[in-house]
């Protein structure tokens, strides 16, 4: 087995072949889905979703299997460990065969079912989609997870924060985490940063943060720990519209990025980055 | 920057754009990318500039137009990554290699590395600075 590509994403941790990457991902913590792909196709969708109670597998495989025109092998309960699925095999008129696979796991502790369906071609297809899901560990809950791993960035935070967005553009991608006391926390990876000017960490931080033409960083030095004061329009400190904000960016030499996090709120009581670290480097701010 | 806030897992936001089905996404990534051979390369500060002849439009040559200077070419600025894909369009490299080779280069994935490459690749050729020739389906 070549080496492998890790993944965390709402406490749900995978280890996926080399050559696959999540090309389509949720943010929700009650139902979303995490698509997979190598470089030539779709291969597979892993689904989470949190239950009241604990479901039945057995008895969604089977109304899948019902509902399904087409031939179904149930794989029963020794599919995997802890899985059960079904097989679905199409042949078309030209004698050319289709298989998918539909596997599904509760996770009692997090209250969770975690669903995965993956297509290809005989058994090396179906032994790719199965060693993802041996090696799949839900670590609790979606409300409770403390790290993301995916599109270049491995952002551990401090209780209370949730995943709230992900914009995943080339080259720029930005992930956005939010308390309930309104604070809200950014971090970016930009690429191709030699390109752009960001291997220099103070216009890094001006680009990725946008900080306000004209506003003064309160300290920007080449440990690139920054903060500034957005006071806005006269009267938004009254309506409570007025943004403290504290950042931190610096550059990745090794792979041409800039990395940037910054930490709003409305006052500047708890505007810091303390316990919050990305691709292995404490932030401070 | 805009974030982009929850949405339903019902349509999840694609990441690195749309993944086209399997056949077209061969096909694309086996298509070659070939310049324009009347292109020429020029340097501007520290740019590089490529130069592409203009076609005159059929109005220019009417009594009066012919004396205006007009432009015989149409510049275009590459930046260094540009640059750096310009330079992989040799004519033998297909789309799938340039963008494996510019994923390595920048630690990119795959898919993030081709979009970023296609994109740009779709900007030059509607600027007529080069082509995208396609290999056609493997037998």
């Amino acid at each position: 087995m070549g080496t492998r590509r890790g993944v965390e994403w709402l406490n749900l941790r995978l280890s996926l072949p080399g050559d696959w990457e999540v090309v389509r991902h949720a943010v929700s913590t009650r139902k979303g889905a995490l698509t997979l792909a190598d470089r030539r196709r779709q291969r597979m969708q892993v689904m989470w979703t949190a239950c009241g109670a604990r479901p039945d597998v057995g008895a969604m495989l089977t109304a899948y299997r019902v509902q399904q025109a087409t031939r179904v092998r149930d794989l029963g309960g020794d599919l995997l460990a802890g899985w059960r699925g079904v097989c679905r095999v199409t042949e078309t008129d030209d004698g050319e065969r289709s298989w998918l696979w539909r596997a599904a796991s509760y996770d009692a502790g997090s209250r969770r079912l975690v669903e995965a369906v993956w297509t290809g071609e005989g058994e090396a297809a179906f032994a790719a989609g199965a060693g993802v899901l041996e090696a799949l560990e839900v670590l609790g809950p979606a409300e409770a997870a403390r790290r993301v791993r995916a599109f270049g960035l491995d952002v551990r935070h401090p209780a209370g924060w949730r995943l709230d967005g992900a914009a995943v553009r080339p080259m720029d991608v930005e992930l956005r985490w939010a308390d309930d006391a309104q604070r809200v926390v950014r971090v970016w990876r930009r690429a191709g940063a030699s390109a752009w000017g960001g291997d220099d960490a103070g216009r890094a931080l001006r680009e990725l943060a946008g900080v306000p033409r004209g506003t003064a960083l309160v300290h920007d030095d080449e440990t690139a720990a920054a903060g500034w004061d957005v006071p806005g329009p006269r009267g938004r400190r009254l309506v409570g519209r007025h943004r403290v904000a504290s950042a931190s960016a610096w550059t990745e030499a090794e792979r041409d990025a800039a990395c940037c996090v910054t930490v709003e709120g409305l006052t500047r009581l708890g505007v810091t980055l303390d316990g919050w670290a990305v691709n292995g480097r404490g932030v401070a701010g | 920057m805009k974030a982009v806030s929850n949405r339903a897992a019902a349509s999840p936001p694609r990441a690195f754009g749309k993944l086209p089905g399997a056949v077209g996404l061969e096909a694309m990534l086996r298509a070659v990318p070939v310049r324009n051979a009347a292109v020429r390369e020029g340097k501007r500060g520290g740019a590089v500039v490529l130069w592409v002849p203009v076609r005159r439009r059929w109005w220019s040559a009417w009594p009066g137009l012919r004396r205006l200077p007009w432009r015989g070419e149409r510049g275009v600025a590459l930046d260094a990554l540009g640059r750096e894909v310009w330079s992989a369009c040799d004519g033998v490299a297909d789309l799938e290699a340039i963008a494996a080779g510019f994923a390595q280069r920048h630690g990119l994935t795959f898919h993030e590395a081709r979009l970023a490459v296609t994109r740009f690749l779709r900007m030059l050729a509607g600027r007529g600075l080069l082509v995208v020739v396609g290999r056609g389906e493997p037998t």
